[in-house]
């Protein structure tokens, strides 16, 4: 394997910032993701901090109302959407052997639309009235004119539509990439299970974001033109649009990183992924189900039928076995190298199946009766999208940073921020599933001293501390391998898909040639076929 | 937090009991295969992979286990839900419930009487013991949600519509309701007590305030 | 290309066979309306990469650099926040829009012409 150091080409900012190379424009996608997951990362900070002990210490109660509601909205729309979609703008094309995404401009153009969006968003702070604070989920009257008046809700309206728009333009480009300009021998079924991930992640963004688009629309138009939602029957159809969106959203923001995890499995396993054809149809079958579920949200609501919605959502553990066992049944009989990539990798596995099953108790009514809206779900959701979902950003950032930098991450320390990440998030959100049982209510300034609920507070708030100590580490590892690389060499880990057979970072057509691809793992194949005729 | 024996309360105990030891069950399998998979195939010297045998007709038993188990999950969810949801033909008690910003007015028809409160003196809401007992909620403004975690209960409260559903609170209950459905300011202090009284006590307790209020004029509110 | 027919064509009935149970035991229509809806533009785009011709990857020029993204994106996000602001942001976002339209025409002729 050639170490020949690769630095990065110098470019200079103006370049940077108007490159449609798919690759730059992921990259600074990724980039604002990290400042907004650092941004966010700190309101929640702010709100431990608060809750820590009973009474209002350091923020009122109108203050903590936009730490919580820009910290949800900062996560979901700002950061974890946006990772999960640059990734796959980055990856797939290189995976499927194209020299660049479909449509460059316009996944460019959901770049800007989703960075404008985002600062529009926590523009709102500097307004008279604050940012948002209706919640992320901007629950109508709560969010009407009357109840919600000032610039700020409407700078979060403006916001949301803005980057959610973006992320559908880069989903759409991703796509069409996948459906159009695979190499001439990929055929569809020899996608890398990440592309097929990705695949089903932008079926459900092209299908469910424009919803929320439309419902924001109708949203300000309530507020500043006349009744939409002001009407018997309105505020439930809010909750239906928002959920439409509000309930795949949460599965794009975990399939992509899924899809990483059985790659990383596969390659630290040494090792083909196990039932492929399987894990196929089990993406598939969890995307539609992940289209019928929405209402689970409404439970509480008394105007959905519970029946149905708790049929799908249950079921939804179907698919979810077969992945889990797919990727340990990669694991089994494999060789396995517990580098950080694969330690996070089970970090995903091991913290996200808590989030899993904790979402079938809450897909059952009568017991969503009692834990909806309290810390019970704030847990479930934080186990799904922090113990899954971003433990897999950090298994996808470990595994994929060599290739588009050309250096290394400094391996101990990605063990030390697993640690802490793991530690953290137990620490953290564990008390909480407590905290909801015993009677907290989410979206909480303040609590009674006397309901027996400080002690779960006061270790979440330390397991916050333990978790921001993790990301400095990640931080760290960033500045510190950028500055004093150690060259990665085209394919530091024997990797089995298309993105290892160029150069680290890939040129700007990303292949000077291909290998033959005869299945979904080409360079696993090749590599099997020298060992076999030397 | 004791649960009351016979109420809205038991239901949930038993589903809540169920879904918990699968879960746990489920998860330490789960977590009791990624170790053995990460520790016993743990690269090695002269180690290659292989596939092991049995792994494909063991996934097959895997997926029809789970598909039962969920089988099994939602039938007695769809029990449980029938019990809880149920609502009585003709309830002898019903309460009205108005939720709004940041307080509670409950009031029972037939009687005249009201109790409202807020933030600074929450109110008191008095029920008759082992009935079941119809509630009417609605809101005056934005969504709220009307919440005992004792009772394992919610239901929101919509301005646009009145939602019923009936409740049966064990004797000697005396317990802090709150609202879930974030509603602004006061949100986190928006709660009421909820007391239960045998049914001659209640009876006894709603003319009094029916007489108070006649006699009081405007009543304390 | 028929396979990726065929996967929209399959998602399309797949979303379609959950409309129809909305259809029969749902009780709200803007659910079924979002699901027929989306089951509908599964099928038009099944049928549109169904029947469109066949053709590898064609040479095309693409460029490193666009001007247009970012003033697209700048025109779009000053307009939507003009909304807010004032009929005055709203004019300027559409002029710089407007812009970056026209720079987006110039970039793709002279790619053309190249």
């Amino acid at each position: 394997m050639s170490t020949v150091a690769q630095p990065l080409p110098r470019v200079g900012p103006f370049e940077w910032a108007l490159s449609i190379d798919h690759k730059r424009v992921a990259a600074r996608t990724a980039a604002l993701a990290l400042v907004f997951f650092l941004a966010s990362g700190f309101l929640a900070l702010l709100m431990r901090s608060e809750l820590a002990q009973p009474g209002l210490q350091f923020v009122s109660t109108d203050t903590y109302d936009q730490l919580f509601t820009i910290h949800g909205s900062g996560m979901i729309y700002l950061v974890v959407t946006p990772l999960a979609l640059a990734l796959g703008l980055y990856f797939v094309p290189l995976q499927v052997g194209a020299a660049d995404v479909a449509a460059p401009r316009l996944a460019s153009l959901g770049f800007w639309l989703y960075a404008g969006g985002g600062f529009t968003m926590y523009a709102g702070f500097m307004t008279s009235g604050g940012a948002g604070k209706a919640g992320w989920t901007a629950f109508y009257p709560l969010s009407g004119e009357q109840a919600s008046p000032g610039t700020g809700m409407d700078m979060w309206i403006i916001g949301v539509a803005l980057a959610v728009s973006g992320m559908a333009l880069v989903a759409a480009t991703i796509m069409l990439t996948l459906l159009r300009h695979r190499a001439p021998q990929m055929s569809i079924t020899r996608m890398p299970p990440f592309c097929w991930a990705t695949f089903f992640t932008c079926a459900m963004t092209v299908t469910s974001f424009p919803v929320l688009v439309v419902a924001m629309g109708l949203l300000f138009a309530d507020r500043h033109l006349g009744p939409v939602f002001d009407t018997p029957g309105g505020p439930a159809t809010y909750q239906h649009l928002f959920w439409f969106y509000g309930h795949p959203v949460v599965y794009v923001m975990f399939f992509p990183f899924l899809g990483v995890v059985a790659e990383v499995a596969a390659t630290f396993s040494r090792r083909r992924l196990f039932g492929y054809p399987a894990l196929i149809i089990s993406l598939f079958a969890f995307t539609g189900l992940s289209m019928t579920v929405w209402a689970h949200h409404m439970f509480a609501t008394g105007q959905v039928n519970n029946q149905y919605y708790s049929l799908t959502s249950t079921s939804l553990a179907i698919p979810a076995g077969v992945e889990y066992f797919d990727v340990i049944a990669t694991m089994i009989g494999g060789a396995i190298l517990l580098r950080a990539p694969m330690l996070f990798a089970l970090g995903f596995l091991s913290l996200f199946l808590i989030g899993g099953l904790t979402g079938i108790i809450v897909g059952s009514p009568p017991l969503d009766y009692h834990v909806h809206d309290t810390y019970f779900v704030v847990a479930h959701f934080h186990y799904t999208l922090f113990g899954g979902s971003m433990m897999g950003a950090f298994a996808a950032a470990y595994y994929w940073f060599p290739k588009a930098t050309g250096a290394m991450l400094r391996e101990w320390l990605g063990r030390v921020q697993f640690v802490l990440l793991f530690v953290g998030v137990n620490l953290t959100f564990f008390p909480m599933f407590l905290l909801g049982y015993d009677g907290m209510q989410r979206r909480v300034a303040d609590y009674s001293p006397n309901a027996g609920l400080t002690t779960n507070n006061a270790l979440a708030t330390a397991g916050a501390f333990v978790i921001a100590a993790g990301v400095l580490a990640f931080v760290v590892n960033l500045v510190v391998s950028l500055r004093r690389r150690v060259p990665a060499g085209h394919d530091p880990w024997a990797g089995q898909t298309l993105e290892w057979a160029t150069t680290s970072p890939p040129p700007r057509l990303n292949f000077a040639s291909l290998p033959p691809i005869r299945s979904y793992a080409p360079l696993l194949d090749l590599r099997e076929r020298e060992e076999r005729a030397p | 937090m004791a649960l009351p024996a016979e109420s809205t309360a038991s239901d949930f105990r038993g589903l809540f009991t169920l879904y918990m030891a699968i879960a746990i069950a489920v998860a330490v399998l789960v977590l009791a295969a990624i170790a053995y998979a990460a520790i016993r195939y743990r690269d090695r010297e002269d180690m290659s992979p292989r596939q092991v045998r049995g792994l494909k007709q063991l996934e097959g038993v895997w997926v029809a286990l789970v598909t039962a188990t969920v089988v099994v999950l939602l039938v007695s969810t769809f029990r449980t839900e029938d019990r809880v949801d149920a609502v009585a033909g003709d309830p002898q008690y019903s309460v009205r419930v108005v939720a709004f910003q940041w307080g509670w007015r409950f009031s029972y028809p037939g009687s005249g009487v009201t109790v409202t409160g807020n933030t600074q003196r929450p109110p008191m809401l008095a029920v008759p013991s082992g009935v079941p007992v119809r509630f009417e909620i609605t809101s005056r403004d934005v969504i709220h949600s009307f919440w005992v975690p004792a009772l394992r209960f919610k239901r929101d409260a919509f301005p646009d519509r009145v939602s019923e559903f009936d409740l049966t609170v064990e004797p000697g209950v005396s317990t802090t309701g709150r609202c879930a459905e974030f509603c602004g300011l006061g949100h986190d202090g928006m709660e009421f007590e909820l007391v239960s009284m045998e049914r001659g006590d209640f009876d006894r307790w709603l003319k009094g305030r029916e007489r108070r209020a006649r006699s009081a004029s405007g009543g304390p509110e | 290309m028929r396979r990726a027919a065929l996967t929209f064509g399959a998602w399309g009935l797949w979303v379609g066979a959950w409309a129809l149970v909305l259809l029969i035991w749902g009780e709200a229509t803007v659910p079924l309306i979002a699901f027929a809806a989306a089951a509908a533009s599964a099928a038009v785009i099944a049928g549109y990469l169904a029947l469109s011709p066949l053709e590898s990857d064609p040479a095309r020029t693409i460029g490193d650099t666009s001007f247009a993204p970012p003033l697209i994106g700048a025109g779009v996000v000053l307009t939507c926040n003009g909304l807010a602001f004032g009929l005055w942001l709203v004019l300027i976002g559409a002029e710089l829009g407007a812009f970056g339209v026209g720079v987006l025409i110039a970039e793709r002729r002279r790619a053309r012409l190249r």
